[in-house]
């Protein structure tokens, strides 16, 4: 009997605790691809939210939405991400660090590497990527990544991550 | 050797030292032979003498002062004294636009040399949020270069905690930290805006 209750016991806090071990937490990952160039044509208004920031950021007088794409991966996942010009971003998070996520980046010329980057992010910050030559201006990449992860003031915390990539 | 036609033609040369030094032996050695041609010899040299003593060279004392006492006296039309006056308005004037352009690029320059450490110590007194770039652990394609406007510090320490090389950056703060870049552009630009938290990493396309 206490052996059935042991099982009974041990099985019930298993399927408590399982959705958090067997499904790995997902990270959102939002790629937009901008045409920035000086056309004297404006923010394109699908840019409402970001237009201003690329408005600070840089100079240039027409910001073109080229195209969006979001996706959600879970940790350790790598996402691919086709972008404008035969280009391809991988984007693989691997960790969350406080209330950052750790992520390693790789822009390809069609088959070719042109930067890699091991990066935190913090949660629901924005990396910008630019400068590639794209039709009459220039390529902006703008990457932001999304989690449900607990803020934590203290970066030396330790990290909260389904697998430690280090 | 010469004969007396055309030593006679060198005669008058030869009084005045204008010959060459062989036609000069030449002509001498026949003088010294010739009657005539140098009793011609001595009829030029009595010619010049006569002709430079005929000659008065007036005085000329006092004559440069006496131009230009003619000169002063001398009434300058109107219309030359204007063009005179425009003249010299004009060189003043290019003067002085010439010692405030300068002074502007001094300035300018002054300007853009020292703003960015103007906003840095700014940034830095307000703790304001930073890009962090970590020395990549592999071997970077290129090194990683920072805008004159950004905030990126790159540092050796692989510590996140350690890294901060500046005093008031607080790591908890950073919108990005950026453990490792390798690019093949070598002018690769990293910096951040606090105001927005946005990191940017620029890839010049060479």
């Amino acid at each position: 009997m206490a052996v059935t209750m042991a099982f009974a016991v041990a099985a019930a806090g298993r399927v408590w605790a399982g959705p958090s071990l067997a499904s790995p937490q997902k990270i959102g990952v939002r790629v937009d691809s901008v045409l920035a160039s000086d056309t004297h044509e404006g923010i394109d208004t699908q840019l409402t939210p970001m237009g201003p920031r690329l408005q600070s950021l840089f100079s240039y007088s027409t910001y073109h939405l080229v195209s969006h794409q979001e996706r959600q991966t879970p940790m350790g996942t790598l996402l691919s991400f086709d972008l404008p010009g035969g280009r391809i971003l991988h984007i693989e998070p691997h960790a969350i660090e406080g209330d950052m996520i750790a992520m390693e980046l790789v822009l390809f010329q069609g088959e070719r590497p042109v930067m890699t980057t091991d990066l935190k992010l913090r949660n629901h910050g924005v990396l910008i990527v630019g400068g590639p030559r794209y039709e009459q201006g220039m390529l902006i990449i703008s990457i932001g990544a999304d989690c449900r992860c607990p803020r934590t003031a203290d970066m030396g915390a330790r990290p909260i991550t389904p697998h430690s990539p280090e | 050797m010469k004969d007396c036609e055309q030593i006679s033609l060198l005669l008058g040369p030869f009084e005045d030292g204008e010959l060459e030094p062989h036609e000069m032996q030449e002509v001498a050695r026949h003088l010294a032979t010739c009657k005539p041609c140098e009793e011609m010899l001595g009829d030029y040299a009595s010619i010049g003498r006569e002709l430079r003593d005929i000659i008065t060279i007036p005085p000329l004392t006092g004559f440069a002062a006496g131009v230009n006492a003619r000169i002063a006296a001398r009434r300058i039309p109107l219309r030359e004294r204007i063009g005179e006056f425009f003249e010299s308005l004009n060189q003043r004037w290019a003067a002085a636009f010439a010692m405030v352009s300068m002074a502007g690029a001094v300035a300018v320059v002054t300007a853009l040399v020292l703003t960015p450490y103007l906003r840095h110590g700014v940034t830095g007194l307000q703790n304001a949020p930073m890009a962090k770039v970590e020395s990549p652990t592999a071997p970077s394609l290129a090194s990683t270069t920072t805008d004159e406007s950004s905030h990126a510090l790159v540092s050796s320490d692989e510590e996140p905690q350690q890294m901060a090389s500046s005093p008031n950056m607080n790591p908890g703060d950073s919108h990005a930290v950026i453990r490792r870049l390798e690019s093949e552009i070598p002018t690769t630009a990293v910096w951040s805006e606090p105001e927005n938290g946005t990191t940017v990493i620029w890839l010049p396309e060479q």
